[in-house]
């Protein structure tokens, strides 16, 4: 990824607040470009069919919310490898109240890289947000 | 059942058949003797309306012998139906005992949590803020993650883990994580592939080979992570033991569950737990089997869950028609 171009990202948060918290963190970044911000992984599903082929649309970082769908059964980490699995090229940062250990493990196995995660606490800050999404992105750059 | 065979057994089984045949018996005797008598003293005329007498009462007696098998294979039919109607009941009712105690201990568990822990905490918190001791917001949003974090979270993860959404395989690795070694079928590994195109359209599922993911569905994966769950917990349970092998896999139609641990022989007979309840409530529930056997090196614990194997791809296929190109 060329990093003096600012990366670009989109978001999937289904908490209104948390949100509008990061669309404001990436909107004030220099380094990030948000392209897109999305209520649900349905919504987001539902851009996505809109804009063929999807490797051209898809953004340098995804910031998902792994819980974000009406229905429970849905979650956005495994779609998110399953779209790694298929070919595209994003890092993915994952935002949850969820532990992360064993699931950042299994997403390894597929795909080594690209993968880190946030737990959802009052003490999340700016800095952590962006220093882990710089990390992520960082990860998949081209040695 | 339907074979004249068992027409004897049958003809025991119907008393009221009995005493009909008995009746037509004497009838038929009667009848016999009648011809006996008559058949010297009669015309050729009045012998005809005697064998028709006799076919008559050979007609009777074939009708009341099969009037008494249809009978009798309905009592036969309903002995059974009552039998397997006692057997539900049975069943029904120790499901149902058990379905109790475990409403009970959930709810007084979940009771004593809130009553003993979390209430307790936000006292006093409040307790402090009025009474000054807390004065810093900082101390009152850290007092507050805490409660949140330490007490809430962890206690409503451990009620409906929020990894078993993600997979099988996330929420296992999360519970068994220095506590057992985990071997996972391929197959309901992430790692496994989905077989269907999302986004590329040389990627075609006709042209790929390898093992396809399975899908369990959200009932059978939360039945056999319970059952990990509690059969390791009771591994556990013996001081002697220090390993735990956790297997799950797909086998000839069932999905199968061992834990096997080095620890103490497993006592026979012994009254069950409510952890081997549990387990095998939901054994029952998919209609499979369990067996706990001593091996060479410790205990086993082996459940079959009945499952059809299912793969993501074909429910992706019939979800989305072919493809998301």
């Amino acid at each position: 990824m060329n990093n003096s171009q600012p990366l670009t990202v989109r978001i999937i948060e289904n908490d209104p607040d948390f949100r509008e918290l990061l669309n404001g963190i990436f909107e004030r970044s220099e380094m990030f470009d948000l392209v897109g911000s999305y209520d649900s992984i349905e919504a987001f599903g539902a851009e996505m069919l809109k804009h063929k082929p999807f490797n051209s649309w898809f953004p340098q970082l995804m910031v998902v919310d792994v819980m974000s769908s009406s229905d429970p059964r849905v979650e956005g980490a495994s779609f998110m490898s399953a779209l790694r699995t298929e070919g595209l090229q994003f890092a993915t940062l994952l935002i949850s109240s969820m532990e992360f250990g064993a699931l950042l493990r299994v997403l390894r196995k597929s795909q080594a890289n690209g993968w880190a995660a946030l737990q959802k606490t009052s003490r999340l800050t700016e800095q952590d947000i962006i220093e882990s999404a710089k990390a992520v992105c960082n990860e998949l750059v081209p040695s | 059942m339907n074979s004249l065979i068992d027409v004897p057994r049958i003809l025991r089984r119907e008393r009221t058949s009995w005493v009909r045949l008995v009746v037509i018996a004497i009838f038929i005797t009667f009848e016999v003797y009648s011809i006996y008598i008559l058949h010297r003293e009669i015309d050729e005329q009045a012998r005809t309306l005697v064998y028709l007498h006799i076919a008559v009462a050979l007609m009777v007696l074939s009708g009341g012998i099969a009037d008494a098998i249809i009978t009798a294979k309905r009592l036969l039919k309903i002995e059974e139906a009552n039998k397997q109607i006692t057997d539900i009941s049975s069943k029904y009712v120790s499901t149902r005992e058990l379905l109790f105690r475990i409403d009970n201990e959930t709810r007084e568990e979940v009771g004593a949590w809130l009553h003993g822990t979390l209430q307790p905490q936000l006292v006093r918190l409040a307790k402090d803020i009025r009474t000054n001791k807390v004065t810093d917001s900082d101390l009152v949003a850290q007092r507050v993650d805490e409660i949140a974090e330490k007490y809430v979270r962890d206690y409503s993860h451990n009620l409906y883990p929020p990894a078993l959404i993600v997979s099988l395989e996330v929420a296992l690795e999360t519970l068994l994580e220095d506590r057992a070694e985990l071997i996972l079928d391929e197959r309901l590994t992430n790692a496994s592939s989905l077989g269907f195109p999302l986004w590329s359209p040389e990627s075609e599922l006709t042209s790929y080979t390898g093992e396809l993911r399975l899908v369990l569905g959200v009932e059978r994966a939360y039945a056999a992570y319970r059952i990990v769950e509690e059969a390791v917990s009771n591994a556990e349970k013996k001081p002697s033991t220090t390993r735990i092998v956790v297997g799950v896999h797909v086998v000839d139609g069932n999905l199968q569950i061992s834990v096997r641990d080095n620890g103490a022989p497993y006592v026979k007979n012994a009254q069950p737990g409510l952890g081997l309840s549990v387990i095998d409530a939901f054994v029952q529930r998919f209609e499979g089997t369990l067996s706990i056997d001593n091996v060479v090196d410790g205990v086993e614990l082996v459940t079959n869950l009945s499952y059809v194997p299912e793969t993501a791809a074909s429910k992706l296929h019939q979800r989305f028609q072919g493809g998301l190109r």
